[in-house]
C-alpha cells in the first residue's frame, strides 16, 4: 500500500481535568490514502478535535501510533515534529488562530519564512490575491471579518504545499454563504495541489462530497 | 515571642554608660568582671576554728580578675593551716570600694564577731583623686571602731601610683603609717610589695595582680597576720 | 529578515508588557546604581566619622612603652613612609593652681605633632591646635579653670612642672573613646613631658601609639602585620573600624543595614522583573502556540523572545543609568538641607558596571524558566485549557539552583560575610517555602468556599480560573511586600533606637559612691531630689539550694550567674518596668516568709532566662558571706520607654537597708551649674567622684543624629522605588487577566458589575498577600534586629496594619487601573475577534 498517508493505530487518549480522568478517544485506528478527502463526523465533543490533534501531531496520544507520510511520529520529539508539520502539514482552525501580532500576509508568509523559502512572499501574495484579499494583506486579523480571517488560514495552510491538510470545522465559525465560500475554496485549491484533506465536521453537507467518512460518538469509530 | 529577651542586652550607648557604670562603680576601672571562686555550698559543714581573720578590702583583696580561691585572702588562710593555725580567712572585698563605702560597711564586719580585720582600701580612693584628708580620716574612724569592738586591726599600707604627681603620692603613702601610728595598730608597709609595677605579676590592667601576684601578697601579709594572731592569744 | 520584523511586531503587539517590563529593569537599575552611589558616600563619611572618633587609622594601646618589636615595625612604616605616628600619652594626675592653693585630679593627654590626624581640636579661640599647644603651655578644659579658679595666662603645676594655661578645649575628636573620665581634660605638648617626670616606675601610663597610613586600603593590612609582632596581651593593636567605641556596634548596625538595604532592592528589582517578564510571555502563550502549530521549532521561538527579552532587558538598562544621571545632577537641588552635606549621590562607575552586570544576568536568569514553560508549551495548547501541572524536570531545579546561588553569592559579596550570607539566604528561602505553604493551604480553603453573591462568587472563581498564575502572583507578590515592610520595620526599630538612646532628657553627669549618711545632704547642694540607686554587691550562691557551678557559668557568653551583682532596693515599680508574673513587687505573704527565714526578691526576666529562675524559686545570696534567702515574689520586664539603670534583683527596703552599700545618681545640668555643684561636693562631700559626660554625649548625638537622617533617606528612597517596581509588576499580571472581563461584557453584565468583581479580586488577593507579607516581615525583622542588630523588636502593629491597609488600596487602585481600558471598550470589538 504504496499510497497510503497517514494511518492511525489503536489511538486512546484522556485528559486531566482538576481531579477527574476523562477518555476522549479510545481505541481508535483508521488509515488515509493519498489524496483521500476524510471526513471525521461527529457531534460536538465526541472527539473529533482531539483525533485530528493527535493525527496531525499537535498532541501526542496517551497509546497508540501514528504514521505519517512514512514517519512515525508517535516517537518524535517536539523539536523534530515542528519542522516536520511545517513541510507536511497545513492546519485550518474553527477559531481561525492566526498571531494577532502579523498582519494577514505575515501570517501567510510565516510557515514558508520558517521553510526559508526565498519566494515566501511572492507565493504568500498569489495565495491571498486567489482568495480576493490581496487588498487586505497589511491588515491585521482583528481588523478582518470571520470570512476573512478564515481565507487568510486556509492560505497559511497552503503556502507550503503540505502534503495533508487538516481542518477542525473550518465553517463552524462562520455564515452559511462565508463558510460556503470557504468550503469551495478548500476543496478547488485541494484538487489544484493534491493534497489529502482530513476534516472534522458535523455538517452532512460537507460529509456527502467526502471520499470517506468515520463516524466518531463518545470517541469510538461506529462505522 | 521572646523580643523583651534580647533588649536588655542590646547596648544602646545610653545603656553602655549606665552598664560601664555600674561596672565601675563596683569594681573600679575594669568592666570584665571574671568569676570567681567556688564557695559555692550555701550551707557548709560547720568547721571549728581558732579564729576568724576578715580581708576587709577592695578588687585587690577580693581577686578580681581570678579565681576566688586565687585571691590572697584564700591564699593566706592555707597558708595558716599549713603553718598550724587553724584559723578562717573571710575574703570581704568588694571591688571598687573606696575608704567611705569600707567605712559605712564596718558595722556590718563587726557584727560577724571576727577576731582579727586586715584593713585594705584606699586604691580607689587614690585613683579618684579623692582628698587625702578624707582617705586617712575614712581609715582613722573605721580602726577605731574595729579596736572600739575589741577587734585586731592589720592595715595595709598602700602607695597611689606614680603618675598623680609627687605630692599626692608622697602624701597617700604617708596616710599608712601615720594612722597605724597613732591608732597603735600592726602595718603592713607595702601591700603590693615586688607586685606594683611588674608587668609579669599584674593582669592587662596593669591594675590587678595576677594568680602569682596574689601568693607574694599573701606572702607579704603573712608575717604581719602571725603577728596579729600572737596578740590576739595573749 | 524576520526576525527583526518579527521582534518588532511582537513588542508591538505585546506593547504594554514591553513598557513594564523596560520600567522595571529601568526602576531597578535606577535604585542599584543610586543606591551604591549613596552607599559609597555615606561609607566615606561615616568611615570619616569613624576615623575622628579615634583620630587615627591604626590605634596600638598598652600600658608600657612600645615592644622593640614593634617599635622597630612603626619606625620601618614611617621610613618607607607608607605611616605617620604620633605617640599620646594619657594618664591621670593631681593638678594644682599653686596662686589658690587648689588641685584637682585632671586627665592628661601629652601629644605628639600630628594629633590628631583626623578631625579637629576646637579651641575657645578659633586657633589652630597645633600652634597654640607650643611648649611651656597647657590647653585645658573649661572646668579646669572653674575649679582652679584661674584663668588664661596662670600657671598650673603639674608634675614637676608648671606650665601656662594658653587656651581652653570646646571639642576635642576622640573624646568618646576614653569618655568615663574621673577628671577634666588637659592637653600638654610632647615637649614638656619629661619636664612633668610623672613617667616613672609605678605609673599607669595609657601609651596609645597613632598611626595614619597613607593608603586607606593598606590599614588592615599594616594593622595586621603590627598585631602579629605585638606582645600578647600587653600591646592591643585596633584599626579605627574595629576598636571598641560607644557607637562602633552603631557603625556595624548601620553598615549592615545599608547593605541590607541593597540585597532588599536587588531582590526586588528580581521579582519585578521575573513578575513582568512572566506576564510577558505568558501572555505570548497563544501567539506561540500557534506558531509551533505552523511548524517554528523551539529553536526559533526561543531565540527570538530571548533576543527580545535582551533588546528590552538593554533598553530598559539604559533608561535606567540615563535616569540615575538625571538623578545626580539635580539631587544636590532636590535634598539641599535634608542630607548631610557630606552625602552626595555619586555615579560610581564600578556600580554602573555592577548594575549592568546585574540587570542582564537577573533577566537572564529569570527569563529561564518562562522560556522553559514556552519550550514545554504543546501546540494543542491553543485549543485546551488543560490544568495540568508543568513538568518539574531536572532543569527547572538545577535554575532554581543556580537563582539561589546567584543571590547567596551576591549577599555573601554585600555582607562580605560568608555565614551571616548563608543563614540569610537560607532564612529568606525558608520565608518563601513558608509563603508558597501558607498560600497553598489558603487557596486550598478558598477553592472550597461558595459565597452567596454573584460578584464574589466570579471574583473567587476569576482567581481559580485555569492559567490564571494566583499562586503564583501571592508569592511573587507577598515576597515583594514582605521585603518592603521588613525594611519599614526594621527602620523604625532601628530608628527608635537611636534616636531613644539620646533623649534630651539624658543624663549629662553621674555621681558616684554616695553613702548612705550623705543623701540628704547630696540632695541639698544639688537643690532638686536625684533618684538614686543604692548598690548592694552579692554573689547568687544557689537556686532552689542546687549550688550555681561556676565552671559552667564562665562558659556563657554574655552575662553569668557567677559574677557580682548589684542588688538594690526599693518598694516601687519604676515607671519604666511591667510585672510580668506575681501581682506586686513582693507579693502579700510576707508573714509567712518572715517565719521561714526568708524574704520576698523581685527578678527581672532578662537574668531569669539567664538562670532559668522561676517564680517561688529560693535564690540564696551571699552579701559579705552572710547568706540571704530570697523566695522569687515577682518578675519584671523593662518596657524601655524611658532610659534608666536597671537592676536585676530588686528587695524590700527593709530587707538590705544595713546591708553595705553605696548610692549612685545621675542628673541633666547645665555647665556652669555642674561647675558650682562639683566645687560645692568638692568642700563638703569629697568622697563623691564626679564623672562628667556632657562633650561626649555631644559628640555621639550629632553622629547618631546623622545617622538616623541617613537612614529614614535610605529607607524611603528604598521602599518608594520598591512601590514603583511592585505596582508595575502588580500592573502586569493583573493586565493578563482583564482579557476574562470581555466575557462578561460579551454575557452582557454592566461596567458597574464587571468593575465589582475585579476590585473584589483585587481586594481578595491584596488581603492574602498583605496578611502573608505582614507575617513574614515580622518573623524576618524580628530576626534581623534581634540576631543580626542585637537591638530591642517593637513589632510596631499599627505600622503593620497601615502597611497592608495601602497594600490592599494599592492593588486595587492598580488592578483595576490596568482594567479601565477594557472597561470603556465596546464587547463588539472582541466578539468580532471570536476569541
Amino acid at each position: 500500500m504504496a499510497d497510503k498517508i497517514l494511518e492511525a493505530v489503536k489511538l486512546s487518549k484522556a485528559y486531566r481535568v482538576d481531579a477527574r480522568r476523562i477518555t476522549v478517544l479510545d481505541n481508535i485506528s483508521l488509515t488515509v490514502k493519498k489524496g483521500d478527502f476524510l471526513v471525521i463526523e461527529g457531534k460536538s465533543g465526541s472527539g473529533k478535535s482531539t483525533l485530528l490533534s493527535l493525527l496531525s501531531g499537535l498532541d501526542k496520544p496517551d497509546s497508540g501510533r501514528v504514521i505519517l507520510h512514512g514517519t512515525d511520529i508517535t516517537g518524535l520529539g517536539e523539536d523534530q515534529l515542528a519542522p516536520f508539520r511545517n513541510r507536511t502539514i497545513g492546519y485550518v482552525f474553527q477559531s481561525f488562530h492566526l498571531i494577532p501580532s502579523l498582519t494577514a500576509l505575515e501570517n501567510i508568509m510565516f510557515p514558508a519564512e520558517l521553510n526559508r523559502d526565498p519566494d515566501a512572499l511572492s507565493k504568500a501574495a498569489e495565495l491571498l490575491r486567489r482568495v480576493d484579499l490581496h487588498q487586505r494583506d497589511d491588515n491585521f486579523p482583528h481588523q478582518l471579518s470571520g470570512g476573512e480571517k478564515q481565507r487568510v488560514a486556509l492560505c497559511r495552510a497552503l503556502v507550503n504545499s503540505p502534503q495533508i491538510v487538516f481542518a477542525d470545522e473550518p465553517t463552524g465559525n462562520l455564515d452559511s454563504t462565508n463558510g460556503e465560500i470557504i468550503l469551495q475554496l478548500l476543496l478547488k485549491l485541494r484538487s489544484e495541489l493534491r493534497t489529502t484533506l482530513v476534516m472534522a465536521t458535523h455538517s452532512r453537507e460537507i460529509s456527502s462530497m467526502a471520499d470517506r467518512i468515520v463516524q466518531l460518538v463518545d470517541g469510538r469509530i461506529v462505522s | 515571642m521572646k523580643a523583651h529577651i534580647k533588649k536588655y542586652e542590646s547596648q544602646k550607648p545610653y545603656k553602655l554608660l549606665i552598664f560601664l557604670l555600674l561596672i565601675l562603680v563596683v569594681t573600679g576601672c575594669d568592666r570584665q568582671d571574671k568569676p570567681s571562686g567556688t564557695q559555692s555550698q550555701p550551707v557548709q559543714p560547720a568547721q571549728v576554728y581558732e579564729g576568724t581573720i576578715i580581708a576587709v578590702g577592695d578588687s585587690l583583696t577580693a581577686g578580681l580578675g581570678v579565681a576566688e580561691e586565687e585571691a590572697y585572702p584564700a591564699v593566706l588562710e592555707e597558708k595558716l593551716q599549713q603553718s598550724g593555725n587553724n584559723w578562717q580567712v573571710i575574703n570581704a572585698g568588694i571591688s571598687g570600694e573606696t575608704s567611705s563605702g569600707a567605712l559605712t560597711r564596718i558595722a556590718w564586719i563587726i557584727a560577724q564577731e571576727p577576731d582579727i580585720v586586715i584593713l585594705e582600701t584606699g586604691a580607689n580612693d587614690g585613683m579618684r583623686g579623692i582628698p587625702i584628708r578624707v582617705i586617712k580620716e575614712n581609715i582613722n574612724q573605721a580602726i577605731q571602731r574595729l579596736k572600739e569592738a575589741d577587734i585586731g586591726v592589720v592595715l595595709a599600707g598602700m602607695q597611689m601610683l606614680q603618675n598623680f604627681g609627687p605630692d599626692y603620692t608622697k602624701q597617700f603613702a604617708a596616710v599608712y603609717p601615720t594612722v597605724a601610728e597613732a591608732q597603735q595598730v600592726i602595718l603592713i608597709p607595702f601591700f603590693l610589695e615586688q607586685v606594683a609595677g611588674t608587668p609579669s605579676l599584674n593582669l592587662p590592667d596593669f591594675i590587678h595582680p595576677t594568680p602569682e601576684g596574689h601568693r607574694i601578697v599573701a606572702q607579704t601579709v603573712y608575717p604581719f597576720v602571725l603577728q596579729a594572731i600572737q596578740q590576739n592569744s595573749r | 529578515m524576520l526576525n527583526l520584523r518579527f521582534i518588532t511586531r511582537q513588542v508591538r503587539s505585546s506593547g504594554k508588557q514591553a513598557l513594564i517590563l523596560v520600567l522595571c529593569v529601568a526602576l531597578s537599575l535606577l535604585t542599584l546604581v543610586s543606591l551604591a552611589g549613596f552607599s559609597s558616600s555615606v561609607r566615606s563619611s561615616m568611615l570619616k566619622d569613624a576615623r575622628q572618633l579615634h583620630a587615627a587609622d591604626i590605634i596600638i594601646h598598652s600600658h608600657y612603652p612600645l615592644s622593640p618589636g614593634l617599635g622597630s615595625s612603626i619606625e620601618e612604616y614611617e621610613k618607607q613612609r607608607q605611616a605617620t605616628g604620633a605617640l599620646v600619652h594619657e594618664f591621670y594626675s593631681m593638678t594644682t593652681n599653686p596662686a589658690r592653693e587648689k588641685s584637682i585630679l585632671s586627665h592628661l593627654k601629652v601629644v605628639e605633632k600630628g594629633y590628631p590626624f583626623y578631625g579637629t581640636v576646637e579651641l575657645a579661640s578659633g586657633r589652630k591646635f597645633s600652634d597654640v599647644l607650643v611648649k611651656g603651655s597647657i590647653i585645658v578644659e573649661q572646668s579646669v579653670l572653674e575649679r582652679l579658679d584661674a584663668g588664661l595666662g596662670d600657671r598650673l603645676q603639674i608634675g614637676s612642672a608648671e606650665l601656662i594655661i594658653v587656651d581652653t578645649v570646646i571639642a576635642e575628636p576622640d573624646r568618646p573613646v576614653s569618655f568615663f573620665s574621673f577628671g577634666p581634660r588637659i592637653f600638654i605638648g610632647a615637649a614638656d613631658l619629661e619636664a612633668l617626670d610623672l613617667i616613672k616606675m609605678g605609673s599607669r601610663i595609657h601609651y596609645n601609639y597613632l598611626l595614619k597610613v597613607h593608603d586607606p586600603a593598606m590599614v588592615d593590612r599594616l594593622a595586621h602585620e603590627l598585631a602579629t609582632v605585638a606582645v600578647v596581651s600587653q600591646e592591643r593593636v585596633n584599626t579605627f573600624e574595629n576598636a571598641e567605641s560607644g557607637v562602633k556596634r552603631f557603625f556595624e548596625n548601620f553598615l549592615f543595614f545599608l547593605n541590607l538595604i541593597g540585597i532588599f532592592t536587588l531582590l526586588l528589582a528580581g521579582i519585578g522583573i521575573q513578575t513582568a517578564l512572566g506576564a510577558l510571555l505568558r501572555d505570548s502563550e497563544y501567539t506561540i502556540g500557534i506558531m509551533k502549530a505552523v511548524g517554528a521549532s523551539n529553536r526559533f521561538i526561543c531565540s527570538h523572545f530571548i533576543i527580545m527579552i535582551m533588546l528590552l532587558g538593554a533598553f530598559g538598562t539604559l533608561l535606567g543609568l540615563a535616569l540615575s544621571f538625571l538623578l545626580q545632577l539635580y539631587f544636590p537641588i532636590l535634598f539641599e538641607g535634608i542630607l548631610p552635606a557630606s552625602v552626595k549621590l555619586v555615579i560610581a562607575w564600578d556600580a554602573v558596571f555592577e548594575g549592568l552586570l546585574l540587570g542582564t544576568v537577573v533577566v537572564g536568569l529569570f527569563s529561564f524558566l518562562p522560556l522553559r514553560r514556552v519550550r514545554d508549551l504543546k501546540p494543542a495548547a491553543i485549543f485546551r485549557k488543560e490544568s495540568g501541572a508543568a513538568r518539574k524536570g531536572w532543569e527547572q531545579y538545577i535554575a532554581i539552583g543556580v537563582i539561589i546561588c546567584f543571590f547567596t553569592g551576591l549577599t555573601i559579596w554585600q555582607l562580605e560575610d560568608v555565614t551571616t550570607g548563608i543563614y540569610f539566604v537560607l532564612g529568606l528561602v525558608g520565608l518563601l517555602g513558608l509563603t508558597a505553604l501558607i498560600t497553598q493551604i489558603l487557596l486550598h480553603i478558598m477553592r472550597k468556599k461558595r459565597p452567596t453573591g454573584l460578584a464574589l462568587r466570579q471574583a473567587f472563581r476569576g482567581l481559580f480560573r485555569p492559567k490564571n498564575a494566583t499562586r503564583a502572583i501571592i508569592i511573587t507578590l507577598s515576597a515583594a511586600l514582605s521585603v518592603i515592610f521588613s525594611i519599614y520595620l526594621i527602620e523604625q526599630n532601628l530608628q527608635a533606637t537611636f534616636i531613644q538612646s539620646y533623649p534630651p532628657e539624658l543624663p549629662n553627669v553621674y555621681f558616684l559612691d554616695i553613702q548612705p549618711s550623705q543623701r540628704a545632704q547630696f540632695t541639698g547642694i544639688l537643690g532638686t531630689e536625684p533618684p538614686f540607686y543604692p548598690i548592694v554587691r552579692a554573689r547568687l550562691a544557689a537556686i532552689n539550694d542546687k549550688p550555681i557551678d561556676r565552671k559552667v557559668e564562665r562558659q556563657r557568653r554574655r552575662d553569668n550567674l557567677s559574677r557580682e551583682f548589684n542588688l538594690t532596693y526599693r518598694n516601687i515599680l519604676l515607671d519604666d518596668e511591667q510585672l510580668t508574673a506575681g501581682k506586686s513587687l513582693f507579693g502579700n505573704r510576707l508573714k509567712e516568709l518572715q517565719q521561714l527565714g526568708e524574704v520576698p526578691v523581685s527578678v527581672l526576666d532578662t537574668v531569669a532566662e539567664i538562670g532559668d529562675i522561676r517564680m517561688g524559686d529560693l535564690l540564696i545570696f551571699k552579701v559579705q558571706s552572710i547568706p540571704i534567702r530570697a523566695r522569687v515574689t515577682s518578675m519584671r520586664t523593662r518596657t524601655q520607654s524611658q532610659v534608666r539603670p536597671y537592676f536585676y534583683f530588686v528587695f524590700r527596703e527593709e530587707t538590705l537597708k544595713a546591708a553595705p552599700q553605696t548610692i549612685f545618681s545621675a542628673a541633666k545640668m547645665e555647665r556652669a551649674e555642674l561647675a558650682e555643684v562639683q566645687n560645692r561636693l568638692a568642700e563638703q562631700l569629697p568622697n563623691i567622684s564626679v564623672i562628667d559626660i556632657a562633650k561626649t554625649i555631644e559628640v555621639l548625638a550629632r553622629i547618631m543624629k546623622k545617622l538616623t537622617i541617613i537612614v529614614q533617606f535610605f529607607t524611603s528612597f528604598s521602599i518608594i522605588a520598591g512601590l514603583l517596581i511592585i505596582v508595575s509588576s502588580i500592573f502586569a499580571t493583573r493586565l493578563a487577566r482583564i482579557r476574562e472581563a470581555v466575557y462578561y461584557k460579551i454575557l452582557g453584565a454592566s461596567s458597574g458589575f464587571v468593575l465589582r468583581v475585579f476590585t473584589l479580586e483585587n481586594f481578595v488577593l491584596a488581603l492574602v498577600c498583605g496578611l502573608l507579607a505582614g507575617l513574614i516581615a515580622q518573623a524576618g525583622s524580628w530576626v534581623v534586629c534581634s540576631r543580626v542588630f542585637a537591638i530591642s523588636y517593637n513589632p510596631r502593629l499599627g505600622s503593620t496594619l497601615m502597611m497592608m491597609s495601602i497594600t490592599i488600596m494599592l492593588v486595587i487602585v492598580v488592578g483595576i487601573g490596568a482594567s479601565l481600558s477594557i472597561l470603556q471598550q465596546k464587547p463588539a470589538g472582541f466578539l468580532r475577534d471570536g476569541e
